[in-house]
């Protein structure tokens, strides 16, 4: 079984991001959860998900931090961005940081079908 | 350069379609403050190409809506905490969409949330460049974008 950490300072967002894996068809994946980038760490360790769907803008440790701090651990733990902004300049930061993707709030399932379904397969 | 009040009616339709699942439907004009005996404010501030402030304001029922709605509750189960949490991520998601359409580099802080009967919210030097009434079944909630003076 799949496990997906998702990484949000909002309980309801994780919440509404759990629901949203199981509208896109990902009802099967073990889902972990943590509120900033200090607990994404810590969770990591501990559970070993398999990806990491990330806010970008959290207290404590952001997002974009998070990544870096895993690349510079080597670790190349797959992360997505779900997060509330999005312009060029975040983008090509994601993008040259090592995210796979950026899913900008509000979503919907077909978007995260879309973004996953090519690093969940098997 | 500001936003128009049709993109805010725009971002708002989308989470209410997306992220809620509650129907919306953009209001003639803003309603007067107090919108409610007892309402909510969330807040986030931008800062840096465009400098401001989203402010999402609500009655304490449609809060409470927005907050089961998040989190798949039954009528009358969410607590305080979970309601600030609700309404303060509907700010982000908001201030984070409106962010977008200004110009950038901008960095968007963490919401803020005020709560209670009879308060007033106040962000010296700015001034509201949109202010857009909507409403959910009947319950207010006003976008406010605040423009600090360069």
């Amino acid at each position: 079984m799949k496990k997906i950490l998702i990484v949000d300072d909002s309980k309801a967002m994780r919440m509404i991001v759990a629901r949203t894996l199981r509208q896109a068809g990902f009802d099967g994946v073990e889902v972990v959860e943590a509120g900033n980038g200090v607990e994404a760490l810590q969770v990591i360790e501990g559970a070993r998900p398999d990806l990491v769907l990330s806010d970008w803008n959290m207290p404590e440790m952001n997002g974009i931090e998070l990544l870096k701090t895993l690349r510079a651990n080597n670790s190349a733990l797959p992360l997505g961005f779900v997060t509330s902004e999005s312009t060029p300049e975040m983008q090509a930061l994601a993008a040259e940081s090592g995210a796979l993707f950026l899913i900008v709030k509000p979503f919907t399932a077909d978007t995260f079908e879309g973004a996953l379904r090519p690093h969940l397969a098997a | 350069m500001d936003i128009s009040d049709d993109d805010i009616r725009d971002i708002v339709s989308n989470i209410f379609s997306s992220l809620l699942d509650l129907p919306v439907e953009a209001t003639a004009s803003a309603p007067e403050r107090p919108i409610h005996s007892h309402a909510y404010t969330s807040s986030v501030q931008i800062t840096g190409a465009w400098e401001g402030a989203v402010s999402v304001e609500c009655s304490e029922p449609l809060a409470r809506t927005m907050t089961e709605a998040m989190f798949g509750m039954e009528k009358g189960e969410a607590a305080k905490e979970e309601i600030l949490d609700a309404v303060g991520e509907v700010a982000n998601v908001a201030g984070g969409n409106v962010k977008a359409l200004l110009p950038s580099p901008a960095v968007l802080s963490i919401p803020s949330v005020t709560e209670g009967v009879d308060y007033v919210v106040k962000m010296p030097g700015t001034t509201a460049v949109n202010h857009v009434g909507f409403s959910c079944d009947g319950e207010p909630l006003v976008v406010t974008v605040l423009r600090r003076a360069s």
